[in-house]
C-alpha cells in the first residue's frame, strides 16, 4: 500500500503560473506530461488513491483572468472561479437558480471554498452536479490554447465518464450562457445516499410556466449519473411543453424520466434502483419549481 | 438511597473542555521531542501472500532506518489481554513473515522527515508468493481452501487450525444436549454425529433441538446478516516511543488501556516493567478500536530502540481503515414460545469472519451467547459461535462488542413472534425479559451477576407514550409514496466485566487520591476518557464524597509508573469499574481527613461530618447534628503541613463485583420513500438506564451518538471487500465510506431522551454504564419501524435504498 492521507506518492514538477499568457505557455511547452490543478477537491483524492499521474502539475488558482462572473449579458463564468463564489452571487441565484442549487447540493463547505466551476466540468465525472445545470441553461466553453480559442457547446465537451475533447495544451477558460428571456423558473434536484455525496442520479429541470393558465410554454430538462454523461432529455421536455401543471403532468414526467433510464443504462446493476428513484426527483422538481 | 447530591448529576464545564476547543489538548500524534525521527509503515499490496523476500538496500543507502521480520522479537503475542492467558489465542508477531490481509504492515522505515521516510519506503522491494484469499467466511471454512494459519497458540498450548477455524463456542442451558430419557449431558463441544448415552439412546443433535421445542406452540426460523464497519474514531493510531539512557523506553500512545501496552512490550521486548513508562494522553476516540494494543505501538517501538532515537509513527486514514473493523455476523435464530407468549426455547447459531488476526474471536462468541441470555429468559437455550479467519483486517470490539449484532437477531425475531402470535410487542417482551433478580451474563457464560437494578418496564412505558406507540399504523397499512412507521427496540450492555468470582476476564482498576495543602484535591487514575465524560465522572464522584468543590478537584497527568494496573476503559466500566476504584480510594481519604480533623477539633472522628461549602470553594467538616465546631479541609491539610503530620491521602486497587446491566429503550419513527428507498428516522426516544446520572449532559450525548452510528450502521456503513482484489471498496477513504452526519439525523426538537430513576446498589453513587448501550438496540428498533411501515421485512444490515425499491416493488406486484 503505498499512499499516505499527508504524502501524494508520486514526484511531479509544480507550477503556479500568475497569468494566462504565462499558464498557456507553460502548458504548450510541456504537454502532453502537464495536468491541470484546480481546486484539487477531485484530482487529490485520485492521486492518493493512485489513480491519476502526471510529470507536471500546474496549478490555476492563482491566474486572476480565469475567476470572474459577468453578468452584463448573459452569464459568463471563469474556469477557475470559486463554487462558493458563485453560490454568493445574488445574479445566478436570481436567473440561473439551477446552477445556484447544483452548487450548493455540491460536497460540504469546506469543498465549495476550494473547488471551482472548471473543475467541475472538465474532471467529467457522471454525477457531476453543475452539468445539468450548465446544459439546460445551454452553456458553451470557452477553450483557450497559445495563440488560438475556439468555444464549444457543453455536451459535445463531455464525451464520456471523464472523457473530454481537450486536447493537450488547451485549457477551459470560461463558461458562457446566453441570456435568459421570458420567465424561465428553474430548479436542480439530486438523489444521494447522505446530503453530502456525489449524486446517485442528479437533474436540472428549467420550465417557462404561463402564471395565468398555469401551463408550460417550454420546458429544460437534463439529467446526469444515469450513464457515462449527462445529457438533454427532448422527449421528456416535448412531453411538458404545452401542459398545464397538474399531477398527471407529473406523473407522465415521471414515466418518461423511467424510459429515459430504461434507454440509457439497460442491463445495467444499478437500473431496477434509478428508474424508480428518479420518479421521486420528477416530483420534487416541480415542487421546487412552482414553491 | 441519598439523592441529594452536591455535585453529582449536576452539569459542569468539563475539565478537558478548554484544552480541546483551543486545540492545546495533547494527543499521541502531538508529541514532539528533540532528534525525533518520523516513521512510516509499508503496507501489503496483497491479501494473502508468504513474504519471499523483502529488500531494504536502497532505502537504507537513503539513509533511513529499517525494520523487517527479521529485526522484530520473534514473540507470538495478542494485542489484548484483557482475558486470561489460558483463553487467550496468540497468532501474531510485530512483522509477520506471511500476509494475511490487504493493507497489513509488513516493514517500516525512519527518517529525518515523514516525506523522506516515505521517500525511502517507495524503494524498498518485496517478493510475495501470493495465495487465494477470502473474504467471506463462508468460503475461507469450506474443507480445501487455503490456510490462513497452519497453527496458533492457545495459552501455552499451540494447535492446529482447521478450515481456517480461528475458534468455537457452544453453549447449552436447559435440555438442551441431554438425554431426553435420563437426562444426562453430553459433551457438545466433540461434535459427534451421534450421541449415546448410557441408558441405551442414541441421538443426534438435530433431534435435540426438537425436544426443547417440544413444549412450543408457535416457533420461527431466521437468519440475519450483518456487515462490517469500521469504527471510524476520529483519532488515528499514533505513537512516539523515546529510548531511554538507562534503558527502556518512555511511550506515548493512542490507547485504552496504558498498562497493558506496557505489559506487552514488556513480554515482546523482553524489558522489565519498571524501565518502561506509557503515559496517558487525551484519546481522540477510540469505539473499542484501542482496547487492544495498536498493531504500530510495538513497530514504532521497535524502530525506536533500533534507531536508538526517538520515533513517531502516526497512522494515516487509510492505513487505519484496513487495521480494524466490527465484527460482521451471519446468524441463524430458532425461537420458540408457548401461544400465551412465554418463550420455551431459543437456538442461535453464529458465524463470524474475523479477519487476519484472532484478537478476541473466542471472549466475543462468549458474549455473544451473553447478551442473547440476558435479553430474555430462554429456559432451554443453545448457542453455537464460530469464528473463522478470513483475509480482511482483523475484527476487534466496537461498541457493543457483538451486542448490537445480536439484539439485532433477537428483536427482529421477537417482534415478528408478537405479531405471529397477535400480541403486542410491548407485552411480549414485558413477559419474558431478564430483569430484577435474574441471573445476568456480563461477560459471557463465566461471568454471572444478579441484576439489582433496572429499568426496562419504566423506560417501555414512558417510552410507549412519548411515541403514542398504541397509535402506531398497522404494518404496511400506508399507501402513498412515503411510508411512516413506528418500531421499538430494548437492549442493555454490561457496566465492566467483574462478577462475583472472576471468570475468564480480568477487572481491576486502582486509583490515588490526595488531598492537597490547601484543601484542594488530585486524583490519579490510569483510566482514559473516549470522549464520554469518564474522567468527569471520577472527579464529581471524588469531590462529591470528600465534599471539595468540583473546581477544588483536578486529575493529574499519569502514567504507568505512577498508578496501579487498570484493566482497560473498555466495556462500559469507566464510571461503574474505574471511577468506582477512585470512589472507593476516596472513601479511605475521608476516613484519615476526618480522623485528622478530629485531633484538631477535640472530636471522635465518627461525630464529624463533611458538607461542600460552595461560598468559600471549600469542603468543611463539622460536627454532626451540631454545627458547633468546623474546620475547612483547607484549613485542616495547612495545619497538618505545618504540625508535619504528613500528606492526607490513599492509594488502592479495586475490583467492582456486580456488572450491572445499563439498559436502553429505543422507539423510531421512520419514513420509508418507497421510490427512492430511503429510509430517514424522522423522530427518536431514546431512554436510558444507568442508575444515578453522574454527567447528565455527557449521557444525553451518549445516547445521541449512539442513535448516530445506529442510523449509520442499519442503513449506511459497511466497509465491504471487492472479492476480485481483497481490497476495500472504499479503499480506506471517508468520501466513500459513507456515515451519518447531523443533517441525516431527526430534527432536533425530535430526539428525544430521558432516564429511568434506578439506584444501582453496587455503583458508586448507585452508578453504572451506559455508552455501549448507546447503540445496541438502534438498528433494531429502526429494522421493527421499517416493517412497521412497508410490511416488508429486512434482515441484512444495511438496508440500502436499492434494496427497499426492489422489495417493495416486490411485495406490491404480489412476489412476496
Amino acid at each position: 500500500m503505498h499512499t499516505n492521507t499527508r504524502i501524494l506518492a508520486h514526484n511531479f514538477v509544480y507550477h503556479e503560473p500568475k497569468t494566462l499568457d504565462e499558464a498557456l505557455t507553460l502548458l504548450d511547452k510541456h504537454k502532453p506530461g502537464i495536468k491541470i490543478l484546480a481546486g484539487g477537491t477531485d484530482v487529490l483524492p485520485k492521486m492518493k488513491r493512485n489513480h491519476f499521474e502526471c510529470e507536471r502539475l500546474m496549478y490555476i488558482k492563482n491566474i486572476k483572468e480565469l475567476s470572474f462572473i459577468d453578468n452584463s449579458n448573459g452569464l459568463k463564468i471563469g474556469a477557475a472561479t470559486l463554487l462558493s463564489d458563485l453560490e454568493k452571487s445574488p445574479e445566478i441565484k436570481q436567473n440561473y437558480h439551477a446552477l445556484h442549487e447544483a452548487i450548493k447540493a455540491i460536497g460540504a463547505i469546506a469543498i465549495r471554498n476550494m473547488a471551482t466551476i472548471g473543475g467541475n466540468i472538465c474532471n467529467a465525472a457522471p454525477p457531476a452536479d453543475t452539468v445539468p445545470a450548465l446544459l439546460i441553461f445551454d452553456a458553451q466553453l470557452k477553450l483557450v490554447k497559445l495563440g488560438g480559442e475556439r468555444t464549444v457547446p457543453l455536451n459535445q465537451f463531455i464525451t464520456g465518464a471523464e472523457q473530454t475533447i481537450i486536447e493537450h495544451g488547451e485549457l477551459l477558460h470560461s463558461i458562457e450562457m446566453p441570456e435568459l428571456t421570458g420567465g424561465l423558473l428553474s430548479t436542480f434536484v439530486k438523489l444521494g445516499r447522505v446530503s453530502v455525496d456525489t449524486a446517485r442520479i442528479n437533474m436540472a429541470v428549467a420550465a417557462d410556466i404561463d402564471g395565468s393558465s398555469n401551463t408550460i410554454k417550454t420546458a429544460r430538462v437534463a439529467l446526469g449519473a444515469v450513464g457515462t454523461k449527462a445529457y438533454r432529455c427532448p422527449d421528456s421536455e416535448a412531453l411538458l411543453a404545452g401542459k398545464k401543471v397538474d399531477e398527471s403532468v407529473i406523473l407522465a414526467f415521471a414515466d418518461s424520466l423511467t424510459s429515459v433510464c430504461d434507454y440509457a443504462i439497460p442491463g445495467r446493476y444499478s437500473l431496477p434502483y434509478k428508474r424508480e428513484a428518479v420518479r421521486k426527483l420528477a416530483e420534487d422538481a416541480f415542487k421546487q419549481l412552482l414553491s | 438511597m441519598d439523592n441529594h447530591f452536591d455535585v453529582i448529576g449536576s452539569v459542569l464545564p468539563k475539565k478537558d473542555g478548554i484544552a480541546k476547543v483551543t486545540g492545546k489538548e495533547i494527543y499521541a500524534s502531538d508529541v514532539e521531542l528533540p532528534d525525533m525521527m518520523h516513521a512510516v509503515v509499508l503496507r501489503s499490496t496483497v491479501a494473502h501472500a508468504e513474504i519471499k523476500s523483502i529488500d531494504t538496500s536502497e532505502a537504507e543507502a537513503m539513509g533511513a532506518i529499517c525494520l523487517v521480520p527479521d529485526d522484530v522479537p520473534q514473540v507470538y503475542y495478542n494485542e489484548r489481554i484483557v482475558s486470561i492467558p489460558e483463553k487467550t489465542y496468540r497468532d501474531r508477531l510485530v512483522l509477520p513473515r506471511k500476509v494475511r490481509h490487504y493493507g497489513e504492515a509488513i516493514a517500516a522505515v525512519a527518517a529525518e522527515t515523514e516525506e523522506e521516510a516515505f521517500a525511502a519506503m517507495q524503494k524498498i522491494k518485496v517478493e510475495y508468493k501470493e495465495l487465494p484469499f477470502y473474504t467471506d467466511p463462508l468460503e475461507a471454512n469450506k474443507p480445501g481452501a487455503a490456510p490462513i494459519y497452519e497453527s496458533v497458540f492457545l495459552g501455552e498450548n499451540k494447535f492446529d487450525v482447521v478450515n481456517n477455524v480461528a475458534c468455537e463456542r457452544n453453549i447449552t442451558v436447559g435440555i438442551f444436549n441431554c438425554c431426553p430419557t435420563c437426562g444426562t449431558r453430553f459433551d457438545y463441544s466433540c461434535r459427534l454425529d451421534e450421541y449415546h448415552c448410557g441408558c441405551g439412546i442414541v441421538y443426534t443433535p438435530a433431534e435435540d433441538d426438537g425436544k426443547a421445542f417440544d413444549n412450543a406452540e408457535v416457533i420461527l426460523e431466521k437468519e440475519y446478516d450483518l456487515s462490517r464497519v469500521y469504527h471510524a474514531q476520529m483519532e488515528t493510531k499514533s505513537a512516539v516511543c523515546r529510548p531511554e539512557p538507562e534503558g527502556g523506553f518512555t511511550l506515548w500512545t493512542t490507547t485504552q488501556s496504558i498498562h497493558n501496552v506496557r505489559i506487552l512490550l514488556g513480554e515482546i521486548f523482553s524489558i522489565p516493567l519498571n524501565k518502561i513508562n506509557v503515559k496517558r494522553v487525551a484519546l481522540g476516540g477510540g469505539f473499542g478500536s484501542s482496547i487492544q494494543m495498536n498493531s504500530i505501538t510495538p513497530i514504532c517501538t521497535a524502530l525506536a530502540l533500533k534507531a536508538r532515537r526517538p520515533v513517531k509513527l502516526v497512522s494515516s486514514r487509510e492505513e487505519d481503515m484496513y487495521d480494524h473493523h466490527k465484527y460482521p455476523a451471519k446468524f441463524k435464530f430458532k425461537i420458540g414460545a408457548t401461544k400465551d407468549g412465554k418463550i420455551v426455547a431459543g437456538h442461535l447459531t453464529v458465524i463470524v469472519g474475523i479477519g487476519g488476526h484472532n484478537v478476541q474471536a473466542y471472549p466475543l462468541l462468549g458474549c455473544m451467547a451473553g447478551w442473547y441470555a440476558s435479553l430474555y429468559k430462554f429456559p432451554n437455550l443453545k448457542f453455537e459461535g464460530t469464528a473463522v479467519y478470513t483475509n480482511q483486517a482483523p475484527c476487534c470490539a466496537m461498541q457493543g462488542y457483538g451486542n448490537p449484532q445480536v439484539n439485532f437477531a433477537v428483536e427482529s425475531t421477537i417482534d415478528m413472534l408478537a405479531e405471529e402470535l397477535g400480541m403486542d410487542p410491548i407485552e411480549l417482551r414485558l413477559k419474558n425479559y431478564v430483569g430484577l433478580g435474574d441471573e445476568f451474563w456480563g461477560q459471557g457464560p463465566t461471568v454471572k451477576s444478579t441484576i439489582k437494578s433496572c429499568g426496562v418496564e419504566e423506560m417501555l412505558e414512558r417510552g410507549s407514550k412519548m411515541i403514542d406507540w398504541y397509535e402506531r399504523p398497522q404494518p404496511g397499512s400506508g399507501d402513498g409514496n412515503v411510508l411512516r412507521g413506528v418500531g421499538l427496540a430494548r437492549g442493555f450492555h454490561t457496566s465492566g466485566t467483574g462478577g462475583p468470582k472472576p471468570g475468564e476476564v480480568i477487572d481491576y482498576s486502582s486509583a490515588s487520591v490526595k488531598i492537597n495543602e490547601d484543601g484542594s484535591v488530585d486524583i490519579m487514575t490510569p483510566i482514559m476518557d473516549h470522549g464520554g465524560g469518564t474522567w468527569d465522572a471520577a472527579v464529581k464522584i471524588v469531590s462529591e464524597l470528600l465534599k471539595v468543590p468540583y473546581e477544588m478537584v483536578s486529575l493529574s497527568p499519569t502514567d504507568t509508573r505512577t498508578t496501579g494496573y487498570d484493566v482497560n476503559t473498555h466495556a462500559t466500566r469507566g464510571v461503574y469499574c474505574g471511577c468506582g476504584a477512585a470512589y472507593h480510594v476516596a472513601l479511605k481519604v475521608k476516613q484519615e481527613l476526618l480522623t485528622v480533623a478530629g485531633q484538631f477539633l477535640e472530636e471522635h472522628p465518627h461525630d464529624l461530618d463533611l458538607i461542600m461549602d460552595k461560598e468559600s470553594g471549600q469542603g468543611v467538616i463539622v460536627t454532626k447534628g451540631l454545627d458547633c465546631k468546623r474546620m475547612t479541609v483547607g484549613e485542616v491539610a495547612a495545619k497538618a503541613r505545618v504540625l508535619s503530620m504528613g500528606t492526607i491521602a490513599a492509594t488502592g486497587s479495586y475490583r467492582q463485583k456486580n456488572c450491572p446491566p445499563c439498559f436502553v429503550t429505543n422507539f423510531v419513527e421512520v419514513e420509508v420513500d418507497k421510490r427512492t428507498g430511503q429510509i430517514r428516522v424522522v423522530k427518536s426516544v431514546t431512554l436510558g438506564d444507568c442508575g444515578t446520572t453522574i454527567n447528565p449532559d455527557m449521557l444525553e450525548g451518549q445516547l445521541v451518538g449512539g442513535l448516530n452510528r445506529g442510523i449509520g450502521y442499519s442503513t449506511l456503513e459497511e466497509a465491504s471487500y471487492d472479492p476480485k482484489t481483497g481490497k476495500l471498496n472504499c479503499e480506506g477513504f471517508y468520501d466513500s465510506y459513507k456515515m451519518t452526519t447531523a443533517v441525516e439525523m431527526p430534527p432536533l426538537n425530535k430526539i428525544e431522551t430521558g432516564f429511568a430513576s434506578t439506584y444501582e446498589p453496587t455503583g458508586p453513587f448507585g452508578a453504572k454504564g451506559l455508552g455501549e448501550a448507546a447503540v445496541n438496540s438502534i438498528a433494531s428498533a429502526i429494522a421493527n419501524a421499517v416493517y412497521n411501515a412497508t410490511g416488508v421485512r429486512f434482515t441484512k444490515l444495511p438496508i440500502t435504498p436499492a434494496e427497499v425499491v426492489a422489495a417493495l416493488k416486490a411485495k406490491d406486484e404480489g412476489r412476496i
